[in-house]
């Protein structure tokens, strides 16, 4: 998927936001830039659900088996862009008083994230470090390698869980925010196809709208045919854990470590010999291990950004249900993302051992 | 294809072509001005040159008449354009050298030294003459008015370099592609909100962005020059806004760099109050609808955000007190520059001296201009 198409177009909705916020106290200037943002956020969706159906279209992700590493970073980049395009269109609904009082400064806060958002996007685009050589662990010994390897499996393994479980406590929190009965609610959201058209003002319109773009995008990560077991697997994560952060133990559970963790020990204990191949499995790990971190950062932003939306909806005098209804989506949606991936990563590195002690 | 009659005029004319281009680059090299900065031009004419004479080279390795006429055809128009460019180039070197522009050139390469520096733009522009200011892309040349051998036009340069800066300056934070034109992308964005053709509102919003950037660099030299050399009453053409539209959209750039907490916002709010009165007397169409002015406030700003993010702190022009000890009245005994005056600080003193004593006659503005060209030789950057 073009990252540079949906950095460009976020680039260009925190551009007319910030017109919009220094024209505030200039009635006339304040209508034309209202009217520039609103352009800015149209094209914004617009090349969102382009880019997005391109990718999909040439990669026919809906019916995968699992997502691609890549392609999984594309699509939480473009969701995230999207995410942070729908709240300053939301802030701005509030900052010109579409629905209410306008408030001077609710814009700043939105474009502050999103502006870190267009960086964050342009991170995902730099090119790799060129090192004049590479440096993989050179063991010289079987044991030195299988010493190493273990290592590293028990720290990958932990990192994906840990790093799994930051994004799920903050979406936790947003959705026991939600008060009883979120959850069946935040269901709906895949299942229905709710109507907000009538809710807000033509800026409110226009966040919303992108909100549900990113919500798309977003469930499509969650392979249809599995949808219910990663439903069965959120919400058990929910419902157990306890002051709003899951027990690594039940999160390690519900991505598949434990299992995995314990066929890879068993895999090493049988003591390969090619000291070779297990330092090889050692920078693979090292390698999978950086990715998920990558992909974390991602679902965090993500998360952080659906936290705002929640807020930004409700300044933006946005207390329809349906409005609710997709903050409470959002969350499940990237609780499954988070779960998927997670799984896929446990998956890989459970690969890894494999190849390497065949 | 061997035997094809045409075959022989085909190697025979992408031969002359080649010996045309090797004529072409070995004049180059005689004209340039020794050291650096010859070498410099020589390198950038060079790469063109070189391209032209590889696509003339595989026309002779394969002469197929079939192929071959339509591929020299276009190293022709390729090597037309470049042949321009040299003989501009020529030009304006050669009526330097024999001191035919009374020093104006060697000032106006000053002040596009100092506004490459300040952009953060690595590729500088060469300069030449013609017969009005122009900048064409081919080797970024910007065309000085000649026979205008005075510095009261000299800030059209920093207009005709804004247009370059609107082409290359890069994304501030390097992080971006080297792709990304944030001045490009903004200008054709905006293009889509206006409500005519919108190549004519790409091609008004660039003659508005290179406006905007010159106000920015220069201070006040450049919306003064506007305002008392250029603006004239009537609509715009397909290629540059009305005069009444650019002078808002100027005004509108010093209204708000005085509005923002710089150092420099003191001076700019003065310099607000100046131009708004010269521009009630004597241009009133400038003032606009209240519609039209917050256009021009909206575009205004958006472009010196531009400005702020991804060109050098420094570009910005700091509206320094030692313009005040500038003496540019030739009727006055002339005092050496102070330490850290610039080629802008020299332009800014002369136009506001201009705008302080009303105009004419001619000959104190020449003598003063005379005065201006030899203080900005003296200033040491």
């Amino acid at each position: 998927m073009p990252q540079d198409a949906i950095q460009l177009s976020t680039a260009a909705v925190v551009r007319a936001g910030r017109a919009l916020r220094d024209a505030l106290d200039d009635p006339e200037r304040r209508a034309l830039a209202a009217t520039r943002l609103a352009f800015a956020g149209e094209r914004g969706i617009g090349v969102f659900d382009e880019t997005t159906a391109q990718a999909f279209a040439s990669t026919g992700v809906p019916d995968r088996a699992a997502p691609q590493a890549e392609l999984t970073v594309d699509v939480l980049a473009a969701a995230l862009g999207q995410i942070d395009v729908a709240n300053t269109l939301l802030a701005a609904s509030t900052a010109v008083g579409e629905q209410g009082a306008p408030n001077r400064t609710a814009l700043d806060q939105p474009l502050r994230r999103a502006g870190r958002t267009v960086e964050l996007l342009a991170d995902l685009n730099t090119p790799p470090v060129h090192h004049f050589r590479a440096e993989p662990p050179t063991s010289s010994t079987v044991d030195d390698a299988m010493h190493i390897l273990r290592a590293k499996v028990t720290t990958t393994f932990d990192a994906i869980v840990t790093r799994s479980s930051e994004v799920v406590a903050a979406s936790i929190t947003g959705i026991r925010d939600g008060g009883p009965g979120a959850l069946a609610d935040g269901w709906r959201w895949a299942k229905q196809n709710l109507k907000l058209d009538e809710i807000g003002g033509k800026l409110a319109k226009l966040g919303l709208r992108a909100l549900r773009g990113a919500l798309r995008i977003l469930y499509r990560l969650l392979p249809s045919d599995r949808l219910e077991a990663i439903q069965e697997r959120v919400e058990r994560l929910v419902t157990t854990a306890e002051a709003g952060s899951p027990a690594l133990a039940l999160l390690g559970a519900a991505l598949g470590a434990d299992e995995t963790a314990r066929t890879a020990a068993s895999a090493l204990d049988a003591r390969p010999a090619d000291a070779g191949r297990l330092d090889d499995a050692t920078s693979a790990l090292t390698a999978l291990g950086a990715r998920h971190g990558k992909v974390m950062d991602l679902c965090g932003g993500i998360a952080t950004a659906i936290g705002f939306a929640t807020t930004l909806t409700g300044l933006a005098g946005l207390g329809a249900p349906g409005v609710h209804v997709i903050v409470l989506g959002a969350h499940l949606g990237l609780l499954g993302a988070v779960v998927v991936i997670g799984r896929e990563y446990v998956g890989r590195t459970g690969e890894t051992i494999s190849e390497a002690t065949r | 294809m061997a035997g094809h009659p045409t075959r022989t005029l085909l190697l025979a004319q992408a031969h002359q072509e080649l010996t045309a281009l090797r004529q072409l680059a070995a004049t180059l090299a005689e004209v340039v001005p020794d050291g650096e900065a010859g070498q410099a031009v020589v390198d950038r004419f060079g790469l063109l040159t070189d391209r032209v004479a590889r696509e003339l080279k595989a026309v002779l390795r394969d002469p197929d008449p079939g192929t071959g006429w339509p591929s020299l055809n276009a190293a022709r128009a390729s090597a037309l354009e470049l042949t321009r460019e040299v003989l501009a180039y020529c030009h304006g070197e050669l009526l330097r050298r024999a001191e035919l522009d009374h020093g104006i050139g060697d000032v106006a390469e000053r002040l596009l030294d100092h506004l490459t520096r300040g952009a953060g733009i690595d590729r500088r522009v060469l300069l030449s003459v013609a017969e009005s200011a122009f900048l064409t892309h081919t080797v970024s040349m910007i065309r000085n008015r000649f026979p205008d051998v005075s510095v009261w036009s000299l800030p059209v340069l920093a207009h005709e370099f804004g247009h370059h800066v609107a082409s290359t300056m890069a994304h501030g934070d390097p992080r971006f592609r080297d792709e990304w034109r944030p001045v490009r992308q903004y200008l054709s964005e905006e293009a889509d909100s206006g409500e005519g053709s919108r190549e004519v509102e790409l091609a008004h919003l660039n003659e508005l962005f290179a406006d905007v950037y010159a106000t920015y660099v220069l201070g006040a030299a450049y919306p003064l020059h506007l305002l008392m050399l250029a603006a004239q009453p009537g609509p715009g053409t397909d290629t540059h806004p009305a005069w009444s539209r650019r002078v808002r959209t100027v005004l509108s750039t010093v209204d708000a760099l005085g509005e923002d907490e710089h150092p420099t916002a003191a001076g700019f709010r003065g310099l607000s109050r100046k131009l708004a009165s010269l521009t009630r007397a004597n241009f009133p169409d400038a003032v606009g609808t209240a519609a039209e002015q917050a256009l021009a406030g909206l575009q205004a700003r958006a472009m010196i955000e531009l400005l702020r993010e991804h060109a050098y702190a420094r570009a910005r022009y700091p509206m320094p007190d030692r313009v005040q000890s500038l003496v540019i009245d030739p009727r006055e005994p002339e005092r050496e520059p102070v330490a850290g005056t610039t080629v802008a600080d020299v332009l800014n003193a002369a136009w506001l001296w201009r705008l302080d004593r009303g105009d004419g006659p001619n000959w104190l503005l020449d003598e003063a201009s005379r005065r201006a060209i030899s203080l900005s030789q003296q200033v040491k950057e």
